[in-house]
């Protein structure tokens, strides 16, 4: 937070302050720690040669929300590319979005955003 | 003269109120519910975790991480087990009252459950993108199984449509 009426201790502060004479250790955050905990995740929808259609767009348009030109596009996807993100966030958001696709017999994975 | 066409299940509005037809014979009924039953037992067996039925049914969610996939079954597959089968008794028991109107919430679980024996029946088959699964060939060991799979494939269709209209 700023501003205020305080007098500034600049003689305190400058003390205070570590210098570059002043060698020091610094302890690095693990990459990998780091991007796990900040890399949102995503879910996958691959194609199967079962599922119609006409039955995945309107199992996105009714799990995500989607309108039916947007569902459309990313059955499409999933038909032609193979595959289609159909949604990203948490593990634990990812988990619950991967578990309803399964529960509506598509196939679903997850993994970290690249 | 000819009769119009009315499809196997459609969406009605009385007072405001939508409800949906299932207009299909005593005989499909009953076939609908013995595949229903059989699935029921193929979800709550101890089944071989190799069979691809199973695999199929059971979705891998991590497939680059066996220890969060392991940590997945562990905590989801009872629920997706339990989530099954609850939609498998609600489409039983919308059956045995033997009535011809459903609600949104039975259609959904008619919806999920016939989807659920079309991918045991396109496994068992091994059904390809180009398969024309349905035309079964007089002679053919799983005949009656490609027969079965058109016509779930034909109500999923039309209970799909059906949603869709409301």
């Amino acid at each position: 937070m700023a501003s205020g009426s305080r007098p500034i201790d600049v003689v305190g502060t400058i003390n205070e302050v570590p210098t570059t004479l002043e060698p020091m250790r610094v302890e690095e955050p693990r990459l990998e720690d780091a991007t796990d905990s900040s890399r949102p995740w995503i879910v996958l929808v691959w194609n199967d040669p079962i599922n119609l259609m006409s039955y995945v767009t309107h199992v996105f348009q009714k799990l995500f929300g989607f309108s039916l030109e947007k569902a459309t596009e990313l059955m499409l996807d999933v038909h032609e590319k193979g595959r289609a993100v159909v949604a990203s966030g948490t593990r634990e958001e990812a988990e619950m979005h991967v578990f309803r696709l399964h529960e509506h017999s598509l196939w679903a994975t997850m993994e970290h955003d690249t | 003269m000819t009769r119009r066409f009315k499809p196997p299940i459609y969406a009605t509005t009385k007072q405001s109120a939508t409800q949906w037809v299932l207009n299909v014979g005593d005989d499909e009924r009953a076939v609908i519910g013995q595949l229903l039953t059989e699935l029921r037992t193929i979800l709550t067996s101890d089944s071989d975790e190799q069979s691809p039925l199973i695999q199929r049914l059971f979705p891998v969610a991590y497939p680059a991480d066996e220890e969060k996939e392991a940590e997945y079954q562990r905590l989801m597959r009872d629920e997706l087990v339990t989530s099954r089968v609850a939609q498998i008794d609600t489409v039983a028991e919308y059956l045995s009252a033997n009535e011809e109107t459903l609600d949104e919430r039975q259609v959904v679980a008619l919806m999920q459950s016939v989807n659920a024996v079309r991918v045991v029946l396109g496994t068992l088959l091994d059904v390809g993108e180009e398969d024309e699964v349905g035309t079964g060939q007089v002679g053919d060991y799983f005949e009656a199984e490609r027969q079965l799979y058109g016509f779930l494939s034909w109500m999923l269709d039309w209970i799909v449509r059906s949603l869709q209209d409301t």
